[in-house]
């Protein structure tokens, strides 16, 4: 019973860790939290339901396709909403992703209606038993492209000039931009890659949790403290602290009570704010 | 030239209809016609259920009319739109009350919308029946004008606890809800009778009402080693907690719920995972079972509007037979006091959601069905009151 609530905790919290992620992205190079990114998350998970169960095109090429979309889309709301902000504060700004995400969320619902879809499984849903444990291969599958992004991600802001100058401009705007970095162009890139981590979140949670544009009201505050609780500025902190959450969620409703489930992961988040602001993998604030 | 004169002898020919329009209807009808409200949600996420009760209720005035009418006067249905929103439910009921002065309303939909509105009838003394919102809170407000033909929440988990005690002679039985005031009223009636016949739930188990993730409460519940899972929640998480529990191994548990799980949606969601889910219901289209009263409007329905009907048409049909009833009883000049005693006093009345008593809260009281989805995704009615 400990150990199969604390794999199904594992699960659920690397998919709240790859939302965590999207915030970390746009915090470190925008420095506003984006609450859209619940939205975000949504946006993927109705792309791959249009262009794989819709059109009928396979899976493997449906999945960069709609990651693609989902970029499109995260790149046009960044010039149309975002944009037009960046000499504005941050508490505006703040705002305009609360109302981002009101409307994204309206939009689809009038588009899509408010019923969930359901969603093929692509991973596999039949569980296989190791020893008295049940694993689901769509778990695993989460975990590991939760890990591998994280990776994957690292490399490509260490390692290419495009992630370079993102993390220039995250540092100093001012001096990056009197480097001749692209600034605008690294912002742009930054929510285009973001909106790609949200889709592929969303990806993920299509298949067990179902399509529908409500989706992101559960998981965007859910990654926003999984985002607080790694230190906001580390994407190996939001993926850890997605897991930490997932697990907490997981054996709190099974030792102390289900009604408070939601209640206890936020109740970590504003102990951890109390006595370790900086977050598990922060180091300065 | 010619088109002009066409286009002017078209506009006269209009006019003229005007006025034999105009001119026809005093002469037709002495007697000003009936006028009944009705408020739902015609637009937004629940438009289809507003509609439905538009038709249910329009059947059952077109079938007074055909008959002659209520004391010679004819019935004509006022239809107002309040999207779900409690704000707007009472401007609607306001108009339809103030403006359009009418006799009686039927509506609404959502609870919480039919809790804000039944003021406005209260006040003006008006007689309300709510054919679709299920909420206990309704009928216990201690507001004479307001009754319900939808089985509260109340009657549809006692029917629902006593089918799994008496006929299925279950024993261990757990139970999940929403923590919301429709999960929690359900779980907290599924409780009190489950204790009342000696059985104590062997999990009672809540997650959120935007929860998606059920796993741990599952593992709890698996844990109570049950034999059947009543969930009090709506059919889009009875579809994920029917999934998730089939995944978790919970694969011989019977799934049973109240009338929030009856939808095409959960077989289109949960696909096997559902099949044998069994649920409380007031009405089933099942033509060859049904009673010759629901028989008659399944046939009659089906005829006019192309479809068959589900439950929330066959309460808004039977909330204005009752009402029809109740007016013929009141007298000629239709005093409010009157319909409404004739309403509350309304007993083993034949409607097509089976033999209705409404009891001293307004509450209409019936022996609900039982309904199992099938294995091809539709439903079959498996218990019924003889």
């Amino acid at each position: 019973m400990f150990q199969q609530q604390l794999i199904q905790g594992l699960a659920i919290g690397s998919v709240y860790g790859l939302i965590g992620i999207g915030y970390v992205l746009i915090w470190n190079a925008w420095g506003v939290l984006n609450f859209a990114q619940g939205e975000i998350a949504m946006i993927g998970a109705f792309s791959v339901l249009m262009i794989h169960v819709w059109l009928g095109i396979p899976i493997l090429l449906a999945f960069p396709l709609a990651i693609l979309l989902s970029m499109a889309i995260g790149y046009f709301i960044e010039i149309t909403s975002f944009r037009p902000l960046v000499k504005a504060d941050n508490t505006r700004k703040l705002i305009a992703t609360i109302g981002i995400g009101i409307f994204l969320r309206n939009l689809y619902r009038v588009i899509f209606g408010a019923d969930p879809y359901p969603f093929p499984t692509i991973f596999g849903d039949t569980p296989f038993q190791v020893g008295k444990l049940l694993i689901i291969p769509q778990n695993i599958w989460s975990l590991a492209i939760g890990f591998g992004l994280v990776v994957l991600l690292g490399l490509f802001l260490k390692g290419t000039t495009m992630g370079k100058s993102m993390r220039a401009t995250a540092q100093d705007r001012e001096a990056a931009l009197l480097m001749g970095i692209n600034v605008k162009g690294s912002l742009s890139m930054t929510f285009i890659l973001a909106s790609g981590l949200g889709a592929i979140a969303g990806m993920l949670m299509a298949p067990m949790y179902f399509v529908m544009a409500d989706m992101g009201v559960m998981m965007g505050p859910k990654g926003f403290a999984v985002a607080v609780l790694g230190g906001l500025e580390s994407m190996t902190g939001a993926m850890i602290g997605g897991i930490v959450l997932g697990i907490l969620e997981s054996l709190g409703a099974a030792y102390i009570s289900s009604a408070y489930q939601s209640a206890i992961a936020f109740f970590v988040l504003f102990i951890v704010l109390v006595f370790k602001p900086s977050g598990i993998m922060g180091s300065k604030m | 030239m010619l088109k002009r004169s066409f286009a002017l002898a078209v506009v006269l020919v209009m006019i003229v209809s005007l006025f034999a329009g105009c001119s026809q209807k005093p002469a037709e009808g002495t007697a000003e016609p009936i006028k009944i409200g009705t408020v739902g949600p015609l637009s937004g996420g629940a438009a289809m259920v507003g509609d439905t009760q538009v038709k249910g209720i329009q059947l059952a005035i077109d079938q007074f009319n055909e008959a002659g009418g209520i004391h010679g006067r004819e019935l004509v249905l006022i239809q107002e739109d309040d999207e779900q929103n409690p704000a707007k439910s009472v401007s609607a009921m306001n108009k339809l009350v103030h403006n359009d002065n009418v006799i009686a309303v039927i509506g609404t939909v959502n609870s919480s919308a039919t809790l804000a509105n039944m003021e406005v009838t209260k006040e003006a003394e008006v007689p309300q029946i709510t054919a679709i919102s299920s909420n206990p809170k309704i009928t216990l407000a201690g507001n004479p004008w307001i009754f319900r033909l939808q089985a509260s929440d109340t009657h549809q988990c006692e029917a629902i606890v006593n089918y799994a005690l008496d006929e299925l002679g279950l024993e261990r039985i757990a139970i999940m809800y929403q923590s919301d005031d429709y999960g929690t009223g359900g779980k907290d009636v599924a409780v009190e009778l489950l204790q009342a016949r000696g059985i104590e739930p062997v999990a009672v188990e809540a997650y959120d009402p935007n929860a998606k993730d059920m796993t741990a409460q599952l593992l709890k519940v698996k844990e109570g080693n049950p034999q059947a899972l009543i969930m009090w929640t709506m059919y889009q998480q009875g579809a994920l907690i029917a999934r998730q529990a089939r995944q978790m191994g919970l694969s011989d548990v019977v799934l049973m719920g109240g009338g929030g799980l009856t939808n095409a949606k959960l077989y289109e969601l949960a696909g096997d995972a559902v099949v044998g889910l069994l649920n409380s219901q007031t009405f089933f289209p099942d033509k060859e079972n049904a009673s010759p009263v629901a028989k008659e409007f399944i046939e009659a329905y089906e005829e006019k509007f192309g479809m068959l009907p589900d439950s929330n048409a066959a309460m808004s049909y039977d909330s204005m037979l009752i009402l029809g009833e109740a007016m013929k009883a009141a007298g000629p000049d239709l005093d409010n006091v009157a319909i409404r005693d004739a309403i509350a006093a309304t007993t083993n009345f034949p409607g097509a959601t089976g033999v209705i008593n409404i009891d001293e809260n307004g509450d209409a009281n019936r022996d609900m069905l039982i309904i199992g989805v099938t294995g091809d995704g539709g439903y079959e009615v498996v218990w019924q009151p003889e």
